[in-house]
């Protein structure tokens, strides 16, 4: 599909913002066609304004468990305390992990014998953010209600870890199809791009929207999770990749660990940080452990 | 000089009632065959089965099993009729709002989620599927009233007969779920045609709709009401969590197995 086919520019920044969210998520932003360039078109100061709201709009409803507490409790204070640093740091969390696993992102991308310059990595990393949380805060309005309907800690600490890693694999997917992309398209592929899918081309229905009218598209459009086809990753990036992927998990995982509470357990005062013991998998152990008895 | 309705005027009155009637039965008949549906999609054209006439059937029909359902603490003979009006009325507006609740609460995801999947340009259809087969679970819940009913009459007399209601409308809830999600399949079978990728989507959606709807009707308490606890809208202990709930009768049943 022609990029100019698509209205580049919509009315007001946070629109064009939005606008530019959408394109990451349908994929147009990282369709093999458009990344020969080896970058990812993308505006990378409005999308990381648009993922800082996205992360304050899932750590309210993190909070939301709090505030249902706290209303029982007639601890309000405690609670809206809570709710403002789970908003707050729940954008930490995924800044902190991006900051630590951002250099060695960058060694392996070159190891695997990729040429992408920082900024196209730096860019490849925000926009895989953004499919984390926005994923993430899809899933907000049912954390909201089971935290408003459950007074259980526990389920809620499991619910959340779920949560998290549904998102987290579906933006790593994105990270590692695009990733893949960008190293192929850099490299000149032997395999070239031209093996993907490409139907018998077709317009459009004429009933169809406006904006959909006369546009040429292929039958199948590669999602951006897709794996290309007739592009297979080597092997050693494979490995390469494999091993990352658990860095920034575990990364991720004990982050959050660190920077917890996030959801504010009922039978503890509000702090901002707890003291640093244990790790997260011992604590998951334990909460599984907890909801049983 | 005012007009008297002639008697063919009446009859032709009747007649269109009668027209409008058999359309929506038409309608009924279509989404349980999944006609419209597939003519739609077929066709290639926007394949909408309308939300206002979704809308429209779970208002009208949810109503009618809920105060079926409802009328339970009247037909076992515990309480009068007119006693038992306030929770007829409370489980027949709380049947739509599970609906609509459930869906609400799982849409984003879902919307999230087929984008990523690049599968946005079908959004409508896969949308169309989802809310036409809850006017297919209403549907069939309601053709599963007269037999709640029945069952209702037929278990009264027995001493456990409270827990054995609920346990026969969680079985046709149940019944009504497992059948619209066939329904849901078909609606889907061509979008799946076009593109498997809407066989991980129609999956997810049906986990995602399941976990919300159990807690979400878990929450609604009481669809039945207790006839020996006062008639309320919700319960007091209502916020409770309806698998933690399980989990714990599981482990106590284990427990007290081992003790």
């Amino acid at each position: 599909m022609s990029e100019s086919a698509k209205p580049q520019v919509r009315s007001g920044t946070i629109g064009n913002w939005l606008y530019q969210l959408d394109r990451i998520l349908r994929g147009e932003a990282t369709r093999p066609t458009d990344i020969q360039q080896a970058d990812i078109k993308i505006p990378v100061l409005g999308i990381t304004l648009v993922v800082v709201v996205l992360a304050v709009i899932y750590g309210f409803c993190m909070g939301v468990f709090g505030i249902a507490t706290g209303i029982e409790s007639a601890q309000l204070q405690k609670a809206l305390l809570q709710t403002f640093a789970s908003m707050s740091k729940v954008p930490l969390l995924f800044f902190l992990t991006l900051i630590v696993t951002f250099p060695s992102l960058y060694v392996f991308n070159a190891l695997v014998g990729s040429q992408l310059k920082i900024l196209p990595v730096l860019k490849l990393l925000i926009a895989s953010l953004a499919v984390n949380l926005s994923v993430l805060a899809s899933m907000g309005p049912i954390l909201a209600f089971f935290s408003l309907s459950t007074p259980n800690y526990s389920f809620i600490v499991l619910l959340n870890v779920v949560v998290f890693t549904a998102a987290g694999t579906l933006g790593l997917t994105f990270l590692i199809q695009t990733l893949n992309r960008l190293t192929v398209s850099q490299h000149g592929p032997s395999a070239p791009v031209a093996a993907i899918p490409v139907g018998p081309v077709e317009p459009n229905d004429a009933e169809s929207e406006g904006s959909r009218l006369a546009v040429i598209k292929p039958a199948v459009e590669p999602g951006p999770l897709d794996r290309l086809q007739g592009i297979a990753m080597g092997s050693h990036v494979k490995k390469v990749f494999g091993c990352w992927i658990v860095v920034f998990g575990l990364v991720g995982a004990q982050m959050g660990w660190v920077l917890r509470p996030f959801i504010g357990s009922p039978n503890l005062p509000f702090q901002w940080f707890r003291p640093r013991s244990s790790n997260f998998f011992e604590a998951v152990g334990n909460t599984i452990y907890n909801l049983f008895s | 000089m005012s007009k008297e309705p002639t008697i063919p005027s009446r009859i032709d009155f009747m007649l269109q009632g009668w027209k409008k009637m058999a359309r929506g039965f038409d309608t009924v008949d279509h989404i349980l065959r999944r006609q419209s549906v597939k003519r739609n999609l077929s066709s290639n054209r926007d394949g909408r089965v309308s939300l206002r006439t979704t809308v429209f059937i779970v208002m009208l029909l949810g109503p009618i099993y809920g105060i079926a359902m409802g009328c339970y603490a009247w037909v076992a003979g515990e309480r009068t009729l007119v006693e038992q009006i306030p929770q007829m009325v409370y489980s027949g507006t709380k049947v739509p709002l599970l609906i609509f609740f459930t869906v609400l609460i799982s849409l984003p995801s879902f919307f999230v989620i087929n984008t990523l999947l690049g599968l946005r340009d079908d959004f409508r259809e896969s949308l169309a599927a989802i809310i036409s087969a809850q006017a297919g679970m209403i549907v069939i819940l309601t053709s599963l009233f007269p037999l709640t009913l029945f069952a209702y009459v037929s278990t009264s007399h027995l001493e456990f007969n409270y827990p054995l209601a609920i346990l026969i409308n969680a079985g046709m809830f149940g019944l009504a779920s497992v059948s619209a999600q066939v329904l849901l399949r078909g609606y889907y079978s061509p979008l799946i045609a076009k593109d498997t990728r809407h066989r991980w989507m129609v999956r997810s959606w049906i986990f995602v709709y399941a976990f919300v709807g159990i807690q979400a009707s878990y929450v609604l308490r009481p669809f039945i009401g207790n006839p020996n606890t006062p008639t309320s809208f919700f319960r007091k202990d209502s916020f409770e969590n309806a698998y933690v709930r399980v989990l714990q009768l599981a482990s106590e049943v284990i427990q007290g197995f081992f003790s």
